[in-house]
């Protein structure tokens, strides 16, 4: 009787919770949907086509197509340089180091994994900014130092992540390899990563995904310029910078701000699909 | 009678910890040993020493000899990598590559430098029909080979290491994880193989040693108790810890 007590109590307790959580979610979409709708009906597909973002001129414009390129070309941009480094990385530490390095590598990756972005940015802007400067590039807010920023904030995940999925392979596989003598890097690069890489495909889109929504360092160091860069050097201004930088100051209801809900939905948006292909991706390969 | 491999006074260790002591003992050329003992005897790590896959464990050491052809393995070896294409180990667990059936059978052959297509397709054929798997799967060959039963899996295992065309075979508990039709199946193709092979097989079942095997080695905690012939050993044990052990008093 009194088990049957404390079951339905702890059960009860486990639904609350996972209500929360739930609930939580939906109200998140319900809002951000509510509040961008006005700007839908308003704008149509203008945000889409258009790519000057002059929200508070006189005529104003709301074109997203800029930042939207800005937020991709960044996003791509860090990752093709994170993935494969990340790989390598992660490939090391699985396959050579021995398990005091591994720790101590490991433990690295953990502080820096757990540096703010904001400490990051601004050592971009006070440390390395000033670098491009001496090399007669006269932006000290651009794509590089943001894609830099991004990279320095995401590797670690990126390492963490793989190396975890490169670890649980199971140990008798890859001693199946090395005793058909095959060498420790074939191995790994031949049969461990391939038996990995429903896990090594998910740190890619979890990467991704990190570096998309990512936000401080993109407001402090990319330049905060609305427009397609034509050179890495160029200022660029993603979404998540425009709305922490522009949501503290617009004027409740206006359009300006239901646009930059509208931001916000987009981001949302390309978080839900990386999220839902890397479900598919996780089930596809798990075998 | 030819000796393959020759084991002299050898030890292991895990760190501080000796798991086989002492041990000295021939293998010979193209006949099944088995192994057995109870858990925790040495037996796997004996068998793991040989091939030296265990040199990947952390703080395992050795002391002593293995003669492989006449040479020391762990000191007379200059490419591990070509000495253990010569020994072929199966585990307790089926672990077929997550590739194709094919590719499965082809990779170490592909790694060791076989390009052709044509001698490709000849050593998968011939592995598998080693193996007796070929008529089960001749016609999928690019199916997964993780999709096949248990058994299937772990012919698959035989056939892909038979492919580099090794000397002898390690097998730690190949049937332990397999229901009796496909151990049975098993049995039939490992004595099959000793034609052509030397077979060093780790086993758990008492009734596996004595059906299939040529000679016994039991061990019991890290030391080899008794070595001979299958039959002389049921027959009349020497030693009574090892009648103690195949009548089941110990284990």
């Amino acid at each position: 009787m009194l088990r049957n007590i404390k079951y339905f109590f702890q059960m009860l307790l486990i639904f609350i919770f996972a209500l929360t959580s739930i609930v939580a979610l939906f109200f998140l979409i319900f809002f951000i949907l509510k509040e961008s709708f006005p700007a839908i009906k308003e704008l149509g597909k203008e945000p889409f086509t258009n790519i000057y973002w002059y929200p508070t001129s006189r005529k104003p414009e709301f074109g997203m197509l800029a930042m939207i390129i800005d937020s991709l070309l960044l996003t791509g941009f860090s990752a093709t340089f994170v993935i494969p480094i990340g790989y390598f990385i992660s490939f090391y530490l699985h396959t050579y180091s021995n398990p005091k390095e591994k720790k101590y590598i490991k433990s690295i990756i953990e502080i820096l994994s757990g540096v703010p972005s904001v400490i990051i940015g601004m050592f971009i802007l006070i440390y390395i900014s000033p670098l491009l400067l001496k090399l007669e590039i006269w932006s000290t807010e651009n794509f590089l130092l943001a894609s830099i920023g991004l990279m320095i904030l995401s590797l670690p995940y990126t390492i963490s992540l793989m190396t975890e999925s490169l670890d649980s392979v199971d140990k008798s596989l890859e001693e199946s390899s090395l005793a058909l003598g095959v060498n420790k890097y074939k191995t790994t690069l031949k049969v461990t990563t391939k038996a990995a890489i429903s896990g090594i495909l998910n740190s890619i889109i979890l990467t991704i995904n990190r570096i998309i929504g990512e936000t401080m360092v993109v407001l402090l160091v990319a330049g905060g310029a609305a427009m397609i860069p034509s050179s890495i050097f160029d200022p660029v201004k993603p979404l998540t910078a425009a709305i922490a930088s522009e949501m503290g100051e617009v004027e409740l209801g206006s359009l300006h701000y239901h646009a930059l809900f509208l931001a916000g939905l987009i981001l949302l948006f390309i978080s839900m699909v990386l999220t839902v292909l890397s479900k598919r991706f996780t089930r596809r390969w798990k075998r | 009678m030819d000796k393959i491999i020759e084991i002299k006074n050898f030890s292991a260790y895990y760190g501080e910890k000796k798991v086989v002591n002492n041990i000295t003992v021939d293998i010979y050329k193209n006949k099944i040993t088995a192994i057995i003992g109870p858990s925790g005897c040495g037996k796997s790590t004996l068998l793991r020493s040989i091939n030296r896959i265990n040199d990947e464990v952390l703080g395992f050491r050795t002391e002593g000899n293995i003669y492989f052809e006449g040479k020391d393995i762990y000191r007379d070896i200059d490419d591990l990598t070509l000495y253990r294409k010569k020994v072929g180990m199966v585990f307790q667990k089926p672990t077929p590559f997550p590739m194709s059936i094919y590719n499965n059978v082809a990779f170490g052959p592909r790694i060791h430098g076989i390009k052709s297509k044509r001698k490709l397709d000849e050593i998968v054929e011939k592995s598998l029909k080693q193996a007796f798997l070929w008529d089960e799967v001749k016609d999928e060959l690019s199916k997964s080979g993780t999709a096949l039963s248990g058994g299937q899996q772990q012919r698959l295992c035989i056939a892909r290491t038979l492919a580099v065309e090794p000397e002898i075979l390690l097998l730690d508990e190949p049937t332990s994880a397999l229901d009796p039709i496909a151990t049975q199946k098993l049995e039939i193709l490992l004595e099959k193989l000793s034609e052509n092979y030397t077979i060093l097989l780790v086993t758990h079942n008492i009734g596996q040693a004595i059906r299939i095997s040529d000679y016994i080695m039991f061990m019991y905690r890290g030391d080899l108790i008794e070595f001979g012939e299958t039959s002389e050993i049921v027959k009349k044990p020497k030693d009574p810890l090892t009648e103690q052990y195949l009548t089941g008093k110990i284990g």
